[in-house]
C-alpha cells in the first residue's frame, strides 16, 4: 500500500539472515523512505531525503530487558552507529560512514550467538509440526485414499499440515547447510554470510500460500459443502477481518509514526472494524436454528428446528408437544453426506434418523459401504425387498437399521417405525437423489 | 605404548577439535579468540563497555578493533561463565572487572599461545 508519505512493505527473514533485512532497509533509505514501524514481517516507512547509509540489524540477547537494550544501544552509538529503530530483540542502526567498522567484529562470537538464537526455534518448530503430523496420522480414521476423496476440500488444510512438516524439514536442512558453511568460514576466521537463501524465499512463498490458500481455502470450502450459508459467512467474515487487520495495522502504525501521532485513533479504527465484523458474526450466529420449548414435564429445553427431507410425521407418527429436527451436511466435489435426525417428542416413543451418502467416483463405492456402514453394524442381513427399488437392501434386527444401496448412493435408515410398502416408497421418494 | 605418547596424541586430538570448532557450547571458551583475550586483559581494571573498546584499541595499537556488538555479547557470556563480574553500576553505565577464574583462563590461554610459539621456534624450517 502506498500513499504520498507512507509506504508499507513486507519482508520476511530468519535471525541468521539479518544482513538481507539491513540491505532491504538501506535500499529503501536510498529511495527516500525511512523506517518508522515494524509489525511482524510488515515494515512501515515515511518519506525522507534519499541518502546512502550503512544499516545494521542486530540481535540482542535479552530483548525484554530495557536497561540491557539501552546499554547495548549506548555502546553502539559510542562507535558512530545511530540507533534508528527497535523491535523486541532486533535493534536497527545506521551509519553515514559506508566503510564503518561493523558492530560485530569477531566472527565466532556473532556466529555462536546467532546459532544459539536460531537452533531452539528450529528444533521446537520441527518438533511441533512432527507431533501434529503424527497426531493426525494416528487419528486418521479412514484409509488414506478414501479419506482423500471424502475430504477433498480439507486436503489443503489437513494434508497441508504434512506439507508444512516437509517445509519445516527443508527449512531445517537449509539451516544445517548454513550452519556447516558458517562453521567452515569461522575456522578460516572469516565472517559467515547472514543473507536470505533462495530456499528460504521459496519456503516463505509456500508458507504464505498455505495460510491464505490452503488453510483458509479449505475452511471456506468445508463451509460451502456443509450447505451452511451462515457458517460460510462467518468464516468468510473472519478471513476478511484477519486480512484487513494484517493489511491495515502496519499501515496505520506506519502513518501514525510518520505523523508522530500517538496512534490511538488508528488503533481505535481497527478496533471499530473488528467490533463491527465480530458483531455481524454474533448476529447471524452459528446455532440460530435452535429454539427453547417446553417438554412434556413443562421444563424448557433447547431443540433443533432444522429443515429435513423426511420427518417422523411423514411416517405417520404425531408429535403433539414439540418437534426436534437436526440436519448436517458435509462433502467434497466427489463425496457428499447428509445426516438428519428427528427426535420430536411422540408418545409412541418412535425415533428416526438417517444418513445419505453419495459418491461421484465408483471406485470407492465398496470402501464407502464398508467404512460408513458395515464397520459399525456387524449383523446386517441381506433382505429381498422390492419396495425400495434398490440394488440391494440389508436390515439389522439388533439395531433397527435399514441399509439401502443404489448405484452411487447409500441410504442408511435408523428407525423403529414399522415401514409399510407405502412408507418405504416415501423414504425413497424423499431421500434418493436428495443430495 | 608409552604414557607420554598417549598424552601427546590426546593433546593433538584436542587441538584438532578446537581448531575444527566441534566443541559443545559449554566448552566454547576452551580457546580464546584475540578479541576475547584482549577483553579479559583490559578488564584487569574495572571498566565499562566503551572504556574496554578504547583500551583494546590502545593496547593493540589499533590492530584489534573490538565492535560494540561483539563486546556486548562477550561481557554477557563472560559474566555468565564467571570470568568477569560487575564492579559497580553508575546509572546505565556498568563497570566490569576480571575474576580469579578469568585470570586463570587468561593464564591458561597465554600458556597455550606460548606453547604454539615454542613449537614454531622448534619446528619451523626456513
Amino acid at each position: 500500500m502506498k500513499t504520498k508519505d507512507v509506504l508499507t512493505k513486507r519482508f520476511a527473514c530468519e535471525y541468521n539472515e539479518l544482513d538481507s533485512m539491513a540491505e532491504f532497509i538501506e535500499q529503501k533509505v536510498q529511495e527516500g523512505w525511512e523506517l518508522t514501524s515494524k509489525t511482524g514481517t510488515m515494515f512501515g516507512f515515511r518519506r525522507c531525503e534519499p541518502k546512502r547509509v550503512k544499516v545494521s540489524v542486530e540481535l540482542v540477547q535479552k530483548g525484554g530487558d530495557e536497561e540491557e537494550k539501552e546499554r547495548f544501544v549506548q555502546l553502539c552509538e559510542s562507535t558512530g552507529w545511530k540507533h534508528i529503530f527497535s523491535d523486541g530483540k532486533l535493534q536497527f542502526f545506521e551509519n553515514k560512514d559506508l566503510d564503518a567498522e561493523p558492530i560485530h567484529t569477531d566472527p565466532k562470537v556473532k556466529f555462536d550467538m546467532v546459532h544459539k538464537k536460531c537452533k531452539g526455534m528450529r528444533v521446537w518448530g520441527s518438533a511441533i509440526v512432527a507431533f501434529l503430523v503424527l497426531y493426525i496420522w494416528r487419528n486418521l480414521y479412514y484409509p488414506l485414499d478414501y479419506f482423500a476423496i471424502k475430504e477433498t476440500n480439507s486436503l489443503l488444510g489437513f494434508f497441508g499440515l504434512p506439507l508444512l512438516g516437509c517445509l519445516m524439514i527443508v527449512t531445517l536442512l537449509d539451516y544445517v547447510i548454513w550452519y556447516v558453511s558458517g562453521k567452515t568460514k569461522i575456522n578460516k576466521n572469516e565472517h559467515p554470510i547472514y543473507k536470505r537463501s533462495k530456499v528460504g524465499k521459496i519456503i516463505d512463498l509456500f508458507f504464505q500460500g498455505y495460510i491464505y490458500v490452503g488453510l483458509w481455502g479449505s475452511i471456506l470450502l468445508d463451509a460451502w459443502y456443509m450447505h451452511d450459508i451462515k457458517m460460510f459467512m462467518v468464516f468468510a467474515s473472519m478471513f476478511l477481518t484477519v486480512s484487513l487487520f494484517i493489511m491495515l495495522y502496519p499501515y496505520i502504525s506506519a502513518k501514525n509514526n510518520a505523523e508522530k501521532k500517538g496512534g490511538i485513533a488508528g488503533y481505535l479504527m481497527i478496533g471499530f472494524v473488528l467490533v463491527v465484523v465480530m458483531s455481524f458474526i454474533s448476529f447471524i450466529g452459528l446455532n440460530s436454528n435452535t429454539e427453547m420449548v417446553k417438554d412434556e414435564k413443562g421444563m424448557y429445553i433447547e431443540v433443533y428446528q432444522d429443515e429435513i427431507p423426511l420427518t417422523i410425521r411423514d411416517l405417520g407418527i404425531e408429535t403433539p408437544i414439540y418437534t426436534d429436527t437436526y440436519s448436517f451436511q458435509s462433502g467434497s466435489p466427489i463425496f457428499k453426506q447428509l445426516y438428519a435426525s428427528d427426535d420430536s417428542y411422540n408418545q409412541e416413543k418412535k425415533y428416526l434418523s438417517y444418513s445419505v451418502y453419495s459418491l461421484s467416483y465408483d471406485k470407492y463405492y465398496e470402501t464407502m459401504l464398508e467404512e460408513e456402514c458395515f464397520k459399525y453394524v456387524k449383523d446386517y442381513k441381506k433382505v429381498d425387498d422390492k419396495d425400495f427399488d434398490a440394488k440391494e437392501v440389508y436390515y439389522s434386527d439388533s439395531t433397527n437399521k435399514w441399509l439401502i444401496l443404489y448405484d452411487n448412493e447409500i441410504i442408511e435408515l435408523h428407525t423403529n417405525v414399522e415401514l409399510t410398502s407405502e412408507k418405504k416408497k416415501l423414504v425413497v421418494e424423499k431421500l434418493k437423489n436428495y443430495i | 605404548m608409552k604414557l607420554e605418547r598417549i598424552s601427546n596424541i590426546d593433546i593433538d586430538v584436542n587441538r584438532n577439535i578446537n581448531g575444527g570448532g566441534l566443541l559443545m557450547a559449554r566448552e566454547k571458551y576452551k580457546t580464546l579468540t584475540e578479541q576475547m583475550y584482549y577483553t579479559l586483559l583490559a578488564l584487569q581494571e574495572a571498566r565499562c563497555g566503551v572504556d574496554v573498546m578504547v583500551a583494546v584499541r590502545q593496547m593493540t595499537d589499533e590492530r584489534i578493533k573490538l565492535g560494540p556488538g561483539t563486546l556486548y555479547v562477550l561481557l554477557g557470556d563472560f559474566q555468565k561463565e564467571g570470568f568477569i563480574s560487575e564492579a559497580d553500576v553508575e546509572g546505565s553505565k556498568k563497570n566490569y572487572i576480571i575474576t580469579d577464574l578469568g585470570k586463570e583462563k587468561l593464564k591458561e590461554e597465554n600458556a597455550r599461545l606460548e606453547l604454539l610459539v615454542a613449537d614454531f621456534k622448534r619446528l619451523y624450517k626456513e
